[in-house]
Parts: structure tokens; sequence; C-alpha cells
């Protein structure tokens, strides 16, 4: 039988083994989370973690960070960060920055808030 | 049930409430995307890999099923924190060919709007992410990055050559300074405050 060459082991495959091992097989999150979600460490004593959870728990222990901010610090895919944040806001090492997760574009208050501190920024 | 508490600051101060709001910066490759970002944003800009849904186009309609694949797309990251005002602007640098449309919708959904950075040279790549901010009703600018002094064009003239109409707003800035990024980003959110207010009086 003529050997299949077609395909072989390289690193794109080894870095989808690892996607795949750092959220437990799982290829979607506990609950939806935007790009733009901001959480933060909660004040209690963290639940024992790992890894990265670890690592996304004392990022987030500084400040308020979204899952874009996660995702570029740690260099992983977004999806796997919302997999690992959804996992610690789950067991409540993490929580949401603000009751109503991200601000609403269609609402003047804030807009007017967005436009007040832009000209508020000294550069 | 919404797991809320307060961010920890320092004593006597009341705690901080950040909401996120995010600003999409779009431009055709080499347009001065990850500069404009870097130029204003607080942290390092930074890569963010985001898996993207896309609804594939050409099948089978009438069954019901849309059949969808999942795209990677590298997006530059920055933010800006408003701590007085509650905010947290999160900027995204977002490629702006035609290719790439079906990211927006991703993006584009609860984002304040969008600054298209084009540039004179290939003024034609700004046209795929202009038609689609005026088919959603997204608040977008064109902002103009001047990276070359011998090729400065009237604002009048890019507007003429883009087909915009007067209501949008043109910018001329430079991406790598802090202030012209700023300028940039205070036209957007004055051209975004306008538009509430016109569609208010159209609406009474």
């Amino acid at each position: 039988m003529e050997r299949d060459t077609s395909w072989s082991w390289n690193d794109d495959g080894i870095g989808r083994l690892r996607l795949y091992s750092l959220t437990g097989g799982r290829t979607t999150p506990t609950r939806q989370l935007d790009l733009a979600a901001l959480v933060h460490a909660s004040s209690g004593d963290p639940p024992p973690l790992d890894g990265e959870g670890e690592q996304i728990h004392a990022l987030c222990r500084v400040e308020a960070r979204s899952i874009a901010e996660l995702a570029g610090l740690l260099r992983q895919p977004a999806t796997v960060i919302k997999i690992l944040v959804a996992d610690l806001l789950d067991s409540g090492a993490l929580v949401h920055a603000t009751p109503d997760f991200s601000a609403d574009p269609t609402d003047i208050d804030i807009l007017e808030r967005v436009l007040d501190g832009l000209r508020a920024l000294s550069h | 049930m919404t797991v809320y508490e307060p961010l920890a600051t320092e004593p006597g101060t009341p705690p901080a409430r950040l909401a996120a709001m995010k600003i999409l910066i779009v431009g055709g490759y080499g347009v001065g995307k990850t500069t404009l970002v870097g130029a204003i944003s607080e942290i390092d800009p930074l890569t963010t890999e985001a898996d993207v849904t896309q609804a594939s186009i050409g099948h089978d309609r009438t069954a019901g099923t849309e059949a969808k694949a999942t795209t990677t797309v590298a997006l530059d990251f920055g933010r800006i924190t408003l701590r007085a005002h509650g905010l947290q602007l999160l900027l995204f640098g977002a490629p702006g060919q035609q290719r790439f449309w079906f990211m927006w919708d991703d993006l584009a959904t609860g984002a304040l709007g969008a600054v298209v950075l084009a540039d004179t040279r290939r003024l034609e790549d700004s046209f795929p992410v202009i038609e689609y901010c005026e088919q959603r009703g997204l608040p977008f600018i064109v902002a103009v990055n001047e990276f070359d002094p011998h090729l400065r064009y009237p604002a009048d003239e890019v507007r003429a050559a883009l087909a915009l109409a007067e209501t949008v707003p043109i910018q001329m800035c430079d991406a790598r300074k802090p202030a012209s990024v700023q300028a940039v980003l205070i036209a957007l959110a004055e051209h975004a405050v306008a538009l509430y207010y016109a569609q208010r009086a159209l609406s009474q």
C-alpha cells in the first residue's frame, strides 16, 4: 500500500492539541462573553487554580481586563480565553466589572461620557 | 444572575465601575492601524486572535440551515481607561478588506463607531468598510493618515473620491501622534452624539 504523504505532524497541529488540552476538550464557553467583556478578580480567596487560569486571575487582580486584552497578553485565541474566563466566573474567582457587561452605544449619557472623557485626556 | 463586585480602589474613594465601549479602527493593510492604536493606548498594543463566524453564502437557504464556518482573524488591541467617567474604551484595529466583512458584525455589535483609516494612495481600500458602516448604520468618520507630507489632498477631494455624504466627518491625522489620534477619536464621539440627536429629531 502506498504511504499517504499528504499530511504530516506540524506545529500547527501541536498548537491545536495544546488549545484542546487547555480547555479540557471544550470548544464553547459555559456563558456568552463578548470580546469587550471586562472582568476582575473577586476580593475573596480564589479557589485553587493552575496554569492559564491562575495567570488570568493574577492579571485581573491588578485591574479590570477585557477578553480581548487577556487573549493578547496570554497569546491565546479569544475563544480559549472565553472558555477559561467563563469557568473562573462560574467558580467565583472572577467577577464582571460592571453589572451590565458593556456600555450601550445608543445611550446618549454613555456617548457624552465618552466624549467628555476623550476631551479630558491630556496628550 | 449577574455577579457584580466593585473594583477595589484607594481607601476613601468610591468603587470604580467600569463599562467597556468598543471603537473600531478599520483600514487596509499598511495604512497605520497598529500605529494609531499604539499612539493612544495606555498599554502596549496587543495582537488578539479572535475566532469569528462566517455565515456561508450560496448554501441552500430554503432548508433553513445556515452553514457557518469559523475563521481566525488577528486584531490590534489597545485601551484607554476613562476612570472618572467609569469607562474603558477598547480599540480594535481590524483589517478592512472585503474578505473580512463577516467579522465586522461581531465587532460592530455594541461598538460606538468606526474610524475608517484611509491612505490617499489607496482610497479604494476604504470602499468596503464605508459601505458596511452605511448599510449597518454604524457611526463612522474617515481619518486620512498623512504620513507622507508630499501626498496631501484637501478634505473635499477625499470626500469626492470616496463619494462620502456631507454629514460624514473627514479628519486629517498623523497616526503616530497621540494628540492627533485623540482628535480623531473626539471627532468620532462628537459624530456619534450628533447622529443621536439628528435621529431623535427625525423621530419626533
